[in-house]
């Protein structure tokens, strides 16, 4: 192998290499959707978005949690354009996709991208291990998932004056839709929550009606129930059908009006409104975490400046399902709010280079 | 009290009189727990009765994790609060229990009890330590089974001391000594590890030998699934050493459903007590499946007073059985058929 280090558009380009092997074969621990991601994000167009202009951080440690989505591959890839040495930890106790995807790699992949991911060292290990310690001590970017508490904790853990912390905590996300929102808006809505249910910092746990009634969000969710079926066909796993037969009586238990979509494949969680009544304060204004199921989507009717107010500190995305008109109203209105990320519901779930607030490029390379 | 009580746990039984305890149970319960009530609004609106079993309000065995329901109800006194095992989710379950309550599921273990290890008074060995009985206001499930065999019991021994694995030979023959049989209940890993593995002195292997024993365990497989022990090894190791006569009595039960427990019988199937009755429902739709079909068990009785645990959608799957069994025991009966396979669903670990 040559012994110049390559540079990062040399590393997109060998990642854009795997394209051939990835559209021919898929690793079975990773879903058909999720391959077809990869398959596009690792395309040279789109990983040159996470170039930055200057010279890559070498060290990159990823502290990923044992059911981490897509984020977390996407996020090794993203670490391979600028850093040399990777660790990747993860979770001790389960599955998960970050391993499928290197070992793919490291098969299908040609001669420049094996050397890069040579660098790759990943290991499933508890938080108090030593060897997670030493990568954390270390490393020039520290990427973590977790809840704020086990963040906060890896955030504080010894390392480099100089070392970046990226932290993707205890986010959520909502989706806006129109009244009469379209038949193809509703269904990519049942998309876009399907991947992840409510686990995804992306992943729309409320959807708002705009400038709804009551009666409007009673359709929206009759719509929902009736096109789910067409747009997902298959039958959420037996075990989050039962989860969601328990969170359907968690949430009634705090006061929601909650249908399931047919097959139980999701809860669908009224609220009368967005913003309660002084005495409604703490039952029916959000989810309790005790009610809060893997699949349960809330669902509110609010004025635009009332959905704006109501938006949680910990708002990730806003996901917008308008025409043209409404979206730009919608976006006026988010200016100057909590949300770092306001795109097209379709759009939920793609990684960008700008990233929960957070530059990408500026992260991983220095100016 | 419950009339269905009053004939043979496996005595062929009026439905219908089955029906209007099981409604009662639910009014009861709509009347007295506020939380009930909450999570079936449109019951507690209209007071429907239901016109079968199948149509029963049920509640799914998670909301004991998350909820602590009582029903407050005229005649009704709570006692201790029953706390299932630690689970996979590290949360357990609190099931309420009430005096009069506790007096039915007495009754109802009893009978079902008596007819798989026969009537009459025995010593019992109970593979656990007695410090699990000195909890202040909870009761584990695991005590609450073995003190289920305490009706048929002439001694209790608890032959475990603290987190100690071999059993206390010593008291365990001292319990023996001047009975021709016994009962032995511990939980099946225990039972498996401190009793068919464990290196008996030589006296006491004589003592057993002469005795009829009735091995009784409940709880999972999962460890000696792993272990690669199937029920044949695990039940010829206990009876090796025991006496002519000697049985392995394996029981189904649920804190969520004190008193009812579904022992194995000798045709390897599970038989609904007359108080009882359970439905098997596809996890999708939740139909009622018909027998041959695999689906969610939902476990129902009258017995429950104190707290609206008398109908239990579980997260277990089984099978109906259809025909007459073998055994000779009237009434629907099951296999049960493993657990939901569960897997986590992908996100960014923080909800």
């Amino acid at each position: 192998m040559s012994d110049r280090t390559p540079t990062p558009t040399e590393i997109a380009e060998a990642w854009h290499g795997l394209r051939p092997a990835m559209i021919r074969e898929r690793p079975p621990e990773l879903s058909r959707d999720e391959w077809a991601y990869l398959i596009q994000f690792v395309d040279t167009s789109c990983l040159r978005g996470f170039i930055g202009p200057g010279r890559g951080r070498e060290r990159v440690t990823l502290v990923l949690p044992g059911n981490v989505s897509l984020l977390g591959p996407l996020l090794m890839i993203v670490a391979t354009l600028s850093a040399r040495v990777i660790r990747v930890k993860l979770s001790s106790r389960s599955d998960d996709v970050v391993e499928p995807v290197l070992a793919f790699a490291r098969r299908h992949g040609g001669p420049r991208l094996r050397e890069v991911l040579a660098g790759v060292e990943s290991a499933r290990l508890t938080r108090d291990d030593p060897r997670l310690a030493a990568w954390l001590a270390d490393a020039d970017v520290r990427v973590a998932f977790g809840t704020d508490a086990a963040m906060a904790a890896i955030a504080q853990a010894p390392h480099r004056a100089s070392s970046r912390f990226l932290g993707f905590g205890d986010m959520t996300s909502e989706a806006w839709l129109a009244p009469d929102a379209s038949d193809d808006v509703i269904d990519t809505l049942i998309k876009v929550f399907a991947i992840y249910g409510a686990q995804g910092c992306t992943s729309p746990r409320r959807a708002v009606v705009l400038d709804g009634t009551p009666s409007d969000l009673r359709t929206l969710r009759s719509r929902l129930c009736a096109r789910w079926p067409s747009v997902i066909r298959t039958p959420v796993p037996m075990h989050l059908a039962s989860q969601n037969l328990l969170h359907a009586q968690l949430a009634r238990h705090a006061g929601f009006d909650v249908a399931l979509a047919p097959g139980h494949a999701a809860v669908l969680a009224k609220l009368t409104k967005l913003t309660p009544s002084p005495e409604e304060e703490g039952t029916v204004s959000t989810l309790s975490t005790l009610a809060q199921g893997p699949l349960t989507m809330t669902m509110a009717a609010a004025a635009l400046d009332d959905a704006v107010a109501a938006l949680p500190p910990n708002i990730q995305t806003i996901g917008l399902g308008f025409s043209a008109d409404g979206a730009a109203r919608a976006r006026a209105a988010l200016r100057g709010s909590p949300a770092r990320r306001v795109v097209e519901l379709a759009r939920m779930h793609h990684f960008e280079p700008v990233w929960d607030g957070h530059h990408l490029p500026a992260v991983f390379f220095d100016a | 009290m419950s009339a269905l009580l009053d004939a043979p746990p496996f005595a062929p039984r009026d439905d219908a009189a089955f029906l209007a305890e099981a409604n009662a149970l639910s009014a009861i319960h709509l009347a007295g727990s506020a939380d009930y009530r909450a999570i079936w609004p449109e019951l507690a609106i209209s007071g429907a009765r239901a016109a079968t079993a199948a149509e029963l309000p049920w509640l799914h065995v998670g909301v004991f994790k998350r909820l602590r329901l009582r029903t407050e109800a005229p005649g009704v006194k709570h006692q201790r609060v029953l706390l299932s095992s630690a689970t996979t989710s590290g949360t357990s379950s609190q099931v309420a229990l009430d005096e009069h309550s506790g007096r039915l599921q007495a009754r109802s273990s009893q009978a079902i009890l008596e007819d798989f290890v026969g009537p009459g008074r025995r010593p019992l060995i109970v593979l656990d330590d007695a410090a699990a009985l000195r909890r202040r206001g909870e009761v584990s499930a695991r005590v609450a089974a073995a003190l289920s065999l305490v009706p048929l019991a002439s001694t209790t021994t608890f032959a475990l001391d603290g987190d100690q694995a071999a059993p206390r030979w010593d008291r365990i023959a001292l319990a023996l000594a001047d009975a021709d049989a016994a009962l032995v209940y511990g939980f099946t890993w225990a039972l498996w590890q401190s009793w068919a593995r464990a290196e008996r002195p030589d006296h006491v292997g004589a003592l057993l030998r002469a005795r009829r024993i009735h091995f009784v365990h409940s709880g999972g497989w999962k460890k000696l699934e792993a272990a690669a022990v199937d029920r044949d090894t695990f039940d010829r190791a206990l009876l090796d050493d025991a006496g002519p006569g000697s049985r392995v009595c394996d029981f189904y039960g649920l804190v969520e459903q004190n008193g009812v427990i579904f022992p194995l019988c000798e045709h390897g199937a599970r038989h609904v007590p007359r108080w009882a009755e359970v439905i098997v429902r596809d996890p999708w739709t939740l139909a009622p499946l018909p027998p041959g079909h695999t689906g969610l068990l939902q476990l129902i009785n009258v017995l429950a007073h104190g707290a609206p645990y008398h109908s239990v959608l579980t997260e277990d799957l089984g099978e109906l059985l259809d025909g007459a069994c073998g055994c000779g025991r009237a009434g629907p009966r099951f296999t049960l058929r493993g657990r939901v396979p569960q897997a986590e669903l992908r996100g960014c670990a923080v909800v």
